[in-house]
């Protein structure tokens, strides 16, 4: 057996570790029940149903309780409402506006727009080009976006050059008010980190993998930043916070 | 939501695989706490049907990994931890070991996380590409440069 192998075979989590996690999880999952209950009971009586889309039900499906940003060149989110239907497209970019043109999503769920996304030509152009796309879950809903975060890296699975995160609306509220979408914001974060001087229009013609590239560039190698490949090098992108239980914005649809 | 009997099989299961990509990954105990929380309550909420054991794990090592790069990358600026304290969080390594293991998280984060997935876990170059989101090129890339910088460390190719 070979040394490496030896050494990490030495390596065992620890008791304590594994019996507070099974602790915290006893704990989260008496939570994750009563959220299930109370779902059960909105599915119930379509008379109910007929009473809140005609008292304000459209404002309550239109809501988005999440928020999908999705970045490479194109910059574009898909605003998610709590039963994961995708209730608006928003394009960040004119190559956003193409692509978002050149798709129909909206009310489809999220995997299966995302599915759509991934499969489109423009976005297999870029990917071939040695592009970065970097999906980031924005949560006002914590356990939905824990959800959605975890199906989207199975989504994306085998899919090159991808990389998932998720953010608090909170940290990111003011990507809009920069034209930036949320995935792109989190880059400006994490490059204002290391050069405060970067504004959002610097950055805004970029892609991600420019971005990267120049997080790295300015970072050096102590970062652990990322990798440079080889044969031609491109940015790999990371998460921005975790957290969450913020609100989502009413969108007017 | 899974079953606690899968669940606590899976903790069961991967815990180990866990513990060593913080190792990889993290400067300290707390944070590895963190991540354990966040890996398992992860699994429990998904509704990923794993194909079998290999694609479950697999999962598992991704999001390990993934959850990792976020929280460091959110204490990046103020983490600055020295490797003693690192490998410290091992206290139970044999002595043996630590001059292995001294030279692996000595590495850059780049090619630690490839050296522990090649060597320890056994898988492909292919299939490293496929769990770090990574172009199989680079993983060839920093697989060799890892492996020049561990042969300067340790001394000829006895490690692999």
């Amino acid at each position: 057996m070979s040394r490496i192998k030896e050494t990490f075979d030495a390596i065992h989590a620890e008791e304590t570790l594994i019996e507070n996690t099974r602790a915290f999880l006893n704990e989260n999952t008496g939570r994750t029940k009563r959220r299930r209950s109370l779902s059960a009971a909105r599915l119930v009586p379509a008379a109910a149903c007929f009473l809140l889309l005609t008292l304000g039900g459209y404002r309550y499906y239109f809501a988005p309780t999440s928020v999908i940003s999705i970045d490479i060149n194109p910059s574009l989110e898909l605003w998610v409402n709590r039963y994961d239907k995708v209730v608006s497209v928003k394009e960040y970019n004119d190559d956003g506006n193409k692509l978002a043109n050149s798709l129909d999503i909206r009310f489809m769920g999220y995997a299966e727009a995302l599915d759509q996304i991934l499969a489109s030509d423009e976005i297999k152009g870029y990917l071939s080009q040695d592009e970065w796309l970097t999906i980031t879950v924005v949560r006002s809903e914590e356990e939905q976006g824990e959800r959605i975060l975890s199906d989207i890296e199975s989504c994306v699975e085998g899919h090159g050059n991808t990389s998932c995160h998720s953010a608090d609306l909170h940290d990111v509220e003011a990507a809009h008010a920069e034209g930036l979408s949320y995935g792109k914001y989190c880059a400006l974060l994490e490059l204002q980190k290391i050069a405060p001087e970067m504004t959002a229009e610097d950055i805004y013609g970029m892609t991600m993998c420019e971005i990267e590239n120049l997080i790295q560039d300015l970072s050096g190698e102590t970062s652990g930043a990322g990798d440079t490949s080889g044969t031609g090098g491109h940015g790999h992108g990371h998460g921005h916070g975790h957290g969450g239980g913020h609100h989502g914005r009413q969108h007017g649809e | 939501m899974r079953g606690e009997q899968e669940v606590n099989a899976a903790i069961e299961r991967y815990s180990d695989t866990v513990r060593r990509l913080c190792m990889i990954y993290l400067k300290n105990y707390a944070d590895t706490e963190d991540i354990f929380q966040t890996v398992f309550l992860k699994y429990v909420l998904s509704s990923v049907s794993f194909e079998n054991q290999e694609h479950e794990k697999a999962w598992l090592i991704r999001v390990t990994i993934n959850a990792c790069k976020d929280l460091r990358r959110s204490f990046f600026a103020r983490n600055t931890v020295s490797l003693d304290e690192i490998i410290e969080q091992a206290a139970e390594i044999p002595p043996d070991y630590t001059e292995v293991l001294e030279a692996v998280l000595s590495l850059p984060q780049k090619y630690r996380d490839v050296v522990y997935l090649y060597y320890y876990e056994e898988y492909t170059a292919e299939q490293i590409g496929r769990i770090l989101g990574k172009n199989v090129n680079t993983v060839y890339t920093n697989l060799a440069r890892a492996r020049q910088t561990l042969r300067e460390k340790l001394g000829g190719d006895e490690y692999e």
